[in-house]
């Protein structure tokens, strides 16, 4: 199960002559989601998982095996001093990664969701296309957590025997610039000649034109 | 006056509630009894604050009507009654006394995935 998002265009434009600004489909870490995404989905060990990036979604017992893929945070620092120059972030992405299993027994569930990180920790960072490709670059994975969790936290007495894995990634998405739109306001050219210099202008055809300048697009 | 909870007032309560169980004790024959089986929503936090819809579910038991009580691990099976459905087989996480009753906190014995 998964959510497909449908790429937005923002027509951004201060005046009809100016140029059109058309902004990128997806945001860098949503680009990044996407390729974390894809990539678990085409590991064998998840053949029979179901997905999500939607957070909202209330997960069934009928869902399971479950992973779920999710944009966490993004985090943007200044770059440099914040109050020079157009504005530029150092941006960071945290990924979250949830495998939710059932078994009852849990020392088998265990080394399950040990199984589960083995084939994403593997599957994401020996494919050399996963930072560098020609979407976004990961300029490193500046830290990750992982965790086993069974049922709910402080009571572990639901009914269903699930274990969850939980893995959060890091990833340096490396300095955004956000370069200022310079616009051109130049819309008409008038062209006229007066010649000859110092002589009588009115016995030479002279050349009288304009250039109407088209600049939306 | 003193009140014998056990008898005065959870048996009869048992009489009106409680359906039949199968208690599959390990290394132990399997034995009949009975107990109020009751379920409630119960969601579970994952990843991101996603929540995981689950129930919790329980047993009680009246502790009279047991030689031997039920431990830990130990499975049950809760058959269909007075045409009620059948709920399934349990293993019991954890066993709670209030000194005449015991709550057992249930889970439900399923499929391993993947």
């Amino acid at each position: 199960m998964s959510f497909n998002i449908t790429p937005f265009k923002r027509d951004v434009r201060l005046h009809g002559k100016l140029p059109r600004v058309e902004q990128t489909s997806l945001s860098y870490p949503m680009l990044l989601l996407d390729g974390t995404l894809s990539r678990i989905k085409a590991l064998p060990f998840f053949s029979t998982f179901n997905f999500s990036t939607y957070k909202g979604l209330i997960i069934q017992p009928a869902s399971i095996p479950f992973c779920g893929v999710y944009l966490l945070q993004e985090m943007m620092l200044a770059d440099g001093d914040s109050n020079t120059g157009e504005p530029r972030f150092k941006t960071l992405a945290r990924i979250g990664i949830s495998v939710i299993i059932q078994n009852n027994d849990v020392v088998a569930a265990e080394y399950m969701l040990d199984k589960a990180m083995q084939a994403i920790s593997v599957g994401l960072f020996t494919d050399h296309t996963y930072y560098n490709n020609s979407l976004y670059k990961i300029q490193g994975f500046t830290s990750a957590t992982r965790q086993h969790v069974f049922g709910r936290v402080g009571t572990l007495d639901n009914e269903t025997p699930v274990a969850e894995l939980r893995f959060e990634l890091t990833c340096d998405l490396g300095i955004i610039y956000y370069e200022p739109l310079v616009p051109d306001v130049l819309e008409v050219i008038h062209l006229e000649t007066i010649f000859p210099i110092d002589g009588d202008a009115s016995k030479v055809q002279q050349v009288k034109v304009e250039y109407d300048l088209e600049q939306n697009e | 006056m003193a009140i014998n909870f056990s008898t005065q007032v959870y048996a009869h309560t048992y009489d009106t509630f409680a359906r039949p169980v199968t208690f599959m004790p390990k290394n132990q024959p399997p034995f009949s009894g009975r107990g109020i089986w009751t379920t409630q929503k119960f969601d579970i936090e994952t990843e991101t604050a996603a929540i995981f819809s689950d129930a919790q579910t329980i047993l009680d038991i009246l502790e009279s009507e047991f030689s031997t009580m039920p431990n830990q691990g130990d499975q049950l099976f809760i058959p269909s009654y007075i045409g009620m459905p059948e709920v399934g087989t349990f293993e019991i996480l954890d066993l709670d006394t209030n000194g005449f009753e015991t709550t057992l906190a249930l889970r439900r014995v399923m499929v391993a995935k993947p």
